[in-house]
């Protein structure tokens, strides 16, 4: 049974999120204890926890002191939040569309008459992570991020790398993902913090991210405790790959508004056609700037970030998961959380 | 102090031997071994003999083994020891041929050596940061920072290289009106390849390329990411041209060129690096340095005042090493070289050079070959270095068949008398004299002079001089050449000697083999010849053919075998497939392939299953269900003259060229291998672990075994490296016969044994590095020796 109920909502969580038992949404709140137990057992690097089933919190729970109003550095989750910017960029018409080249948005960047790779690269390359791009090289398996810190101009940067390497293969880059802000602030004149708070964040009743003050660009300042708001690079382009901190509640909003095809209360925040293309499965299993899955025939799309940071939405079962997670390395795979007991807690639609 | 050490052990005042009893790996026939330790032993023998086993498989790795066992650290357990009991062993290092040869480029003189990662260390925490370009932070660069290995540090538009492939778009499309057809045409590829391309492009071939979309350019020229094949790239200009370089060398129209990275001005690494300097030059300055200079550089290092106290200390092991690395005679390498490049000598001395350079004591060496690739007159100096080592009180084991080597050891160990089953037996035991007395040894006879090598039944130079053919190199200036002209008599046996470092290899296999590559294998387009070098080759039309004999390793399959690569395991399966009882069960040649339907269905064909124990470490056991045989038991019921498939690999040539004597198109091939000391490997030995000198004589015999018509050029690297002085004499026949054939040889060599039967030896020199290249000598062998300016000419033998 599908029964999402996209545009019969009882209510908004605009200001305040309702919370409901488990059982009135159809859940087994015996798989949710254990959940909680598991967490606490083998999750030690998450700090909230959230569940909303129908529209209603069902489940919501903070870790190591966390509590509700503490924001999270949710590291590669950014990049979701950069690809609904795009789509309502495109939706208002500031962006042609995805086809559109990235160096249209760079006039001034010089490149020689044969550089053809490096001309022809799309947004929709930047979206699925499908430009050519030089971060890779010989058997790297993550791209250079403190490289990229250390740059005095991040954007030319990613420019410089952009055309080598094999056009169409898959190939994670976090620069790729910064670029995208850079064609935000360039076709809109506002920075994609500002543009996300004014087209985003305010329609859904999230706080607004004021400026962040970036003293330095050391590693407490992009990657660690010192990150505040949403970072910027030292042109004061929002970083496009990483860098948000939100609430775990934020975070659901965000989850629910693709749930809701962009739709929130009265408004289309996003294109429904924009949310279909960013989460349309593919052979890479990654849409716009979104992480795909299908397991036993189950679709799923998710904002994943490093360290443990998601928002999984799984549009038949009409429910979000939201973990916020202490940046960690090699984290355990929180899919089981979600498999185990998040999935078969669903009893009745 | 340590000599007085020595002289104490050597009064036998200390029971200190490495007694093996027992010793039964591979041919080995149950033998017992004293090995006098802190003393240089030589362990000699005809190769096949078994002495490798020796020291390698047992005294190494049980050396090996023991010391990682105390350490904690685990070990792969055999099956069985190769010996009953061993006393009296110690940590062991080894340095073996064909660990050290490699073809990997991002290897350099700078990473092996470890001098690139303490220079990064150095530029860390002692570089000053030139202008910050952020201007907001003075924040040091980490280590990695400073090596075109890491992705942090490397420059991203070559990848670390320093210089990078680029289609010159001028030469591939010249005008506005050339269209996708001919732009395509112009690439020199198969047809194949060339119509896929075609076909993928149809609606846009009689399209002017200049007004093609950006897309359609770029796709055509780079391709994009497909699953389908090995390379995910589509079908495009560039594979193209990368294909004509790995078959080639180059891209002989030009149009693909390797050039030096315009980012990094060939340094290697990124721009970060490039702005930190010590004494006014950044990491990438000094690594192009030679060694010499940077030795001279560090030293004399004004800013050295400033260096922090961990900095200094880090300045002299620096040093220290460096001038390690110049005594060893490799002063004129920069720490950018690649080691593929390196010749054969300044290979060893370099990844010997750590090891000599070492303190510890109580170490039991075990080294292969020491002086291969080495000029007689720079053995002196390392076998100096190798007493150094014993007598600070180290025992090492050299694996030798050099005169000079052999009779400088303090102990003698000869293995034999012959090789494979006819091996495997302590011949002498004892001091070098003895050895010479010993009438059984055929290392004792040859050392002795009562052997003597053999002379060549057909010398076709006149003693007036050569009045046929010749090939000749014009204008060779790769690495360090200094522009010369070298001149090779066609339907001879022409020798290339110098010192290491010299020129040979450049002259070879960076000139004459590339020239030949581009005569021999391309449709040589007019005006359209590299124009990165200036060098061309003359008298080729009197050749019909080259076959380059290296000694690259043959592959790492370890599913390719002698028999395989000779090209008779195919004969020989379909000989079992014809047998009555292969006949009746209907099963054909692919069965007998243990790579394909023929392999035990356990183990994959492997002959062994393979049992994890968790993180990296593996044991292998014997397949339980073929017992090691790598094949199905349909394989196995097949037998041919009494013997199945699994039977035939464990052969050894000598004995499957009696097996197969009615055979004539697989016993051709064999005889060559058998004829040239290579009779006791298996034909299902796994290619890999072939030593280098073995792996080239294998090539040896394949391609003598194509049996090419004409006047084939021969060109061998080194032949004689693992050859003991009867299997040295073996070639020398071989390669005389090819000769008489009407044949060319040019051989690269060392050895006098070599030189001195050579009709024509070509001399490059006079010193290494820069200070060679040149052409010192050249002219028959009695000419050489009467040459003053010869450095090789007193070492010949010359009999009249």
């Amino acid at each position: 049974m599908n029964k999402t109920q996209t545009n019969n909502r009882d209510y908004w969580p605009t200001k305040q999120w309702r919370s409901a038992s488990p059982s009135s949404c159809g859940m087994d709140s015996a798989y949710l204890e254990k959940l909680d137990l598991a967490i606490r057992a083998r999750h030690k690097n998450i700090n909230g926890a959230i569940i909303v089933k129908n529209g209603y919190i069902v489940f919501e729970k903070y870790f190591n002191a966390f509590g509700p109003a503490d924001t999270h550095n949710v590291a590669s989750v950014t990049k979701s939040f950069i690809s609904a910017l795009i789509g309502i960029a495109i939706d208002k018409g500031y962006i042609q569309g995805v086809e559109q080249r990235v160096l249209d948005f760079f006039p001034e960047y010089p490149t020689k008459a044969g550089d053809f790779a490096k001309r022809t690269v799309t947004i929709r390359q930047l979206l699925t992570m499908t430009a050519p791009i030089a971060s890779k090289t010989v058997g790297n398996k993550w791209e250079p991020l403190d490289r990229l810190r250390r740059q005095p101009d991040w954007v030319k940067y990613t420019l410089d790398m952009l055309g080598k390497g094999t056009s169409g293969q898959f190939q994670y880059s976090t620069a790729g993902a910064h670029l995208l802000s850079a064609i935000l602030t360039r076709a809109t004149g506002l920075c994609a913090r500002e543009f996300a708070n004014k087209h985003l964040f305010m329609p859904m009743g999230i706080s607004e991210i004021p400026d962040c003050d970036m003293k330095s660009f050391s590693l407490d300042d992009v990657f660690g405790k010192n990150v505040t708001g949403w970072i910027k690079d030292p042109q004061g382009v929002t970083v496009g790959g990483m860098g948000l901190t939100i609430t775990p509640r934020d975070m659901t909003r965000f989850g629910f508004l693709y749930l809701n095809k962009g739709l929130w209360e009265e408004q289309q925040v996003i294109s429904e056609q924009w949310i279909s293309a960013s989460t349309a499965m593919t052979p890479n299993e990654y849409g716009y700037l979104w992480w795909l899955r299908e397991k036993n025939g189950l679709l799923s799309y998710s904002a994943l970030g490093s360290g443990g940071n998601v928002i999984c939405c799984i549009p038949e079962k009409d429910l979000v998961v939201v973990f916020a997670s202490k940046i960690v390395v090699k984290p355990r795979d929180s899919w089981e959380l979600i498999d185990e007991y998040i999935i078969p807690s669903v009893v009745t639609d | 102090m340590h000599y007085a050490l020595s002289e104490f052990l050597s009064k036998g005042n200390v029971l200190k031997n490495i007694e093996i009893k027992g010793a039964h790996i591979h041919n080995l026939k149950n033998i017992d071994v004293s090995i006098p330790k802190n003393s240089l032993v030589a362990v000699t023998g005809v190769s096949g003999s078994g002495k490798s086993s020796l020291a390698f498989d047992i005294v190494f790795e049980e050396g090996r083994k023991q010391y990682l066992q105390s350490i904690g650290v685990f070990s792969p357990v055999d099956e069985e020891d190769g010996f009953e009991s061993i006393s009296g062993i110690g940590p062991a290092i080894a340095v073996q041929q064909n660990i050290i040869r490699q073809s990997n480029s991002r290897s350099t003189v700078g990473s092996r050596s470890g001098l690139l990662s303490m220079l990064s260390v150095l530029f860390s925490t002692e570089g000053v940061i030139s202008c910050s370009l952020s201007g907001n932070s003075e924040e040091r660069l980490p280590p990695a920072y400073f090596s075109y290995n890491n992705a942090n540090g490397m420059c991203m538009t070559c990848s670390g290289k320093g210089e990078h492939y680029e289609i010159y778009m001028g030469r591939l499309v010249p005008d506005e009106d050339i269209t996708l057809l001919q732009v395509f045409d112009k690439v020199n590829a198969t047809p194949g390849l060339k119509n896929l391309l075609k076909r993928n492009f149809k609606d846009y071939l009689e399209t002017p390329f200049s007004r093609l979309p950006d897309e359609i350019k770029a796709d055509a020229l780079y391709g994009h990411f497909v699953s389908s094949n090995s390379a995910n790239n589509s079908i495009c200009i560039a594979r193209l041209l990368e294909g004509l370089v790995k078959k080639y060398g180059e891209d002989p129209s030009g149009i693909y060129r390797m050039r030096q990275c315009p980012d990094c001005g060939g340094f290697r690494v990124g721009e970060e690096a490039r702005r930190v300097f010590i004494g006014g030059r950044h990491i990438g300055e000094l690594c192009l340095m030679p060694l010499t200079e940077l030795e001279e550089f560090l030293t004399v290092l004004p800013d050295k005042s400033r260096f922090s106290a961990f900095g200094e200390k880090l300045r002299k092991d620096i040093l220290l090493k460096l001038s390690a690395l110049v005594k060893a005679r490799l002063g004129h390498l920069s720490l950018y070289r690649t080691v593929p490049s390196l010749s054969g000598g300044e290979l060893q001395r370099l990844f010997l050079n750590d090891h000599l350079e070492s303190g510890m004591d109580s170490i039991i060496y075990v080294l292969d070959e020491p002086t291969a690739g080495l000029h007689e007159s720079e053995k002196d100096q390392l076998i100096e270095s190798i007493k150094r080592l014993r007598d600070i009180g180290n025992t090492v084991i050299v694996v030798e068949h050099d005169k000079k080597s052999i009779m400088a050891a303090d102990h003698v160990i000869d293995v034999g008398p012959g090789a494979g089953t006819e091996g495997g037996q302590i011949v002498y035991q004892g001091d070098v004299s003895g050895l010479l007395d010993c009438e059984a040894s055929s290392t004792g006879r040859y050392l002795s002079g009562r052997s003597s090598m053999p002379g060549r039944a057909f010398k076709r130079l006149e003693p007036t001089g050569w009045q046929g053919f010749w090939l000749t190199v014009r204008q060779a200036s790769t690495n360090n050449l200094k522009n010369v002209d070298a001149a090779f008599p066609l339907g001879c046996l022409a020798g290339v000697a110098g010192k290491s470092g010299s020129g040979k290899s450049s002259l070879v296999s960076d000139s004459l083999l590339p020239l030949l590559k581009k005569h021999f294998y391309n449709n040589f387009k007019e005006g359209l010849s590299g124009d990165s070098s200036a060098a061309r080759l003359e008298g080729t039309e009197d050749l019909s053919g080259y076959a380059e004999v290296s000694q690259a390793p043959i592959g790492r399959n370890m599913n390719s075998t002698p028999a395989s690569y000779i090209g008779i395991w195919d004969k020989i399966r379909k000989i079992f497939a014809s047998q009555p009882e292969a006949v009746k069960q209907g099963i054909g040649a692919g069965h007998f392939s243990f790579s394909s339907v023929g392999a035990c269905p356990e183990c994959g064909g492997t002959g062994r299953e393979k049992i994890w124990l968790g993180g990296s470490f593996f044991i292998y056991n014997t397949c339980p269900a073929c017992h090691g045989k790598r094949y199905n038991e349909q394989a196995l019921s097949v037998r041919y003259n009494g013997k199945t498939i699994n039977d035939v690999l464990e052969m050894t040539v000598t004995e499957a060229v009696s097996f197969f004597s009615d055979e004539r198109s697989v016993v051709s091939t064999l005889k060559v291998l058998d004829r040239i000391g290579m009779g006791y490997i298996k034909l299902g030995q796994p290619t890999p672990t072939l030593s280098g000198g073995e792996a080239q004589r294998v090539k040896l015999a394949r391609e003598i075994g194509r049996k090419r018509r004409g006047n084939i050029l021969y060109v061998l690297d080194e032949p004689t490296t693992g050859l003991s002085p009867s299997d040295t004499a073996k070639l020398i026949c071989l390669l005389d016969e090819l000769i008489q054939k009407g044949n060319s040889v040019i051989v690269v060599e060392h050895d006098p044994a070599v030189l001195s039967v050579c009709d024509w030896i070509i001399e490059l020199g006079p010193e290494g590095g820069q200070a060679g290249g040149h052409i010192i000598a050249a002219g028959s062998p009695k000419s050489l020796k009467e040459n003053p300016e010869s450095k090789t000419g007193r070492y010949l033998s010359i009999n009249e």
